[in-house]
């Protein structure tokens, strides 16, 4: 009964909502006001070779990006508060010999791959996410395969808690450092390219980082 | 051709949209109903991702090889942003059912609400 009735709520909502997307400009066609407005603007300005999502990103929307990383930050204080007392770990898994070789064998190309799309990501398709998204999901594999201790040894205990922070600190330095270069926060010096490189690197590294050891800890906290 | 058929990609994800909404009405476990909820949030990602293209446009990348017209980046970059924060939205509920579950023994709405 319940579920008919929500069954019947869902289909009533989309109904005005399918509508309003037969209304809508039409698909995959360049007049769309999603193309003329400043993304037009934002190609022309476009240097020689630049990812122009990252660019996006950590350029024209550096403070969503800094945002961002205070929130996935904040998720995982909360997580650790809520997750903080009183948990009996669960006994480590026992993986099959296939499984286990073939996790151990791509682990290392794993990272060097999640280390390249971090680096390259300003001008090649990747980004700080992105590979905080493959690093941090090379060590849940090891967590599910080997047990959370495996995990954990992936993390540096002494350095954790300046590499949770890694994201937003790294920000906080691009912020300041682009204030002194050009008079506005998170801007990036053109006329310093090396300076302008290194931040743009410097900020993809903390959020590449920062965001893998968080992804890792949320799920370690789930799991121990 | 009717514009319901040109915004096909649209449609498709208000359908997906609607079957997350239902997920997270329906079910009264609050596990399926955080799945629920993580359904309607890839298919409002779908639509903003599917609004930035271009028939025949590259990828937003600008170097040798690159030809106009390119896709809309923003949409791109607004969807990287809302990933993330559906990710944290998604941990902080687990957590908190966790927690649920350990002081109660179990994730059913209506055995919950019958404790309370």
């Amino acid at each position: 009964m319940k579920g008919r009735l929500a069954a019947a709520f869902a289909t009533g909502v989309s109904i005005p909502m399918i509508a309003a997307m037969a209304a809508l400009p039409r698909h995959g066609s360049p007049d769309q006001p999603i193309h003329t407005h400043v993304a037009r603007h934002y190609i022309e300005q476009a240097p020689e070779s630049a990812n122009l999502v990252t660019q996006v990103l950590l350029d024209y929307r550096g403070m969503d990006t800094f945002g961002e990383v205070v929130v996935i930050f904040a998720a995982l204080v909360a997580v650790l508060v809520l997750r903080a007392r009183g948990e009996r770990p669960l006994p480590a898994p026992s993986p099959s010999p296939i499984v286990g070789f073939i996790v151990r064998l791509v682990t290392p190309f794993f990272a060097l791959f999640a280390f390249h799309v971090i680096l390259t990501g300003h001008e090649a398709p990747g980004g700080g996410l992105q590979g905080a998204a493959i690093l941090g999901g090379l060590v849940l594999m090891n967590g599910i395969v080997f047990g959370p201790e495996r995990a954990r040894a992936f993390l540096p205990t002494r350095a954790l808690p300046w590499l949770q922070g890694a994201g937003p600190l790294a920000f906080l330095a691009a912020g300041i450092l682009g204030g002194i270069t050009t008079g506005f926060a998170l801007g990036y010096p053109a006329h310093l390219p090396v300076l302008h490189e290194a931040m743009l690197v410097g900020v993809e590294l903390g959020i590449g980082i920062g965001g893998a050891v968080i992804f890792s800890r949320l799920y370690l906290a789930m799991e121990a | 051709m009717s514009p319901l058929l040109e915004n096909l990609d649209y449609v498709a994800t208000t359908i997906l949209f609607c079957i997350g909404l239902w997920t997270l009405i329906a079910d009264s476990n609050l596990i399926k109903k955080v799945m629920g909820l993580n359904i309607m949030e890839t298919a409002v990602f779908a639509f903003i991702v599917t609004s930035g293209m271009i028939e025949g446009g590259d990828a937003p990348i600008t170097g040798p090889g690159a030809e106009l017209p390119f896709m809309s980046p923003i949409p791109h970059a607004l969807v990287l942003t809302g990933i993330v924060v559906a990710v944290s939205t998604t941990a902080v509920a687990l957590a908190l059912l966790l927690r649920v579950h350990r002081e109660h023994g179990t994730l059913d709405i209506d055995e919950l609400r019958g404790r309370w």
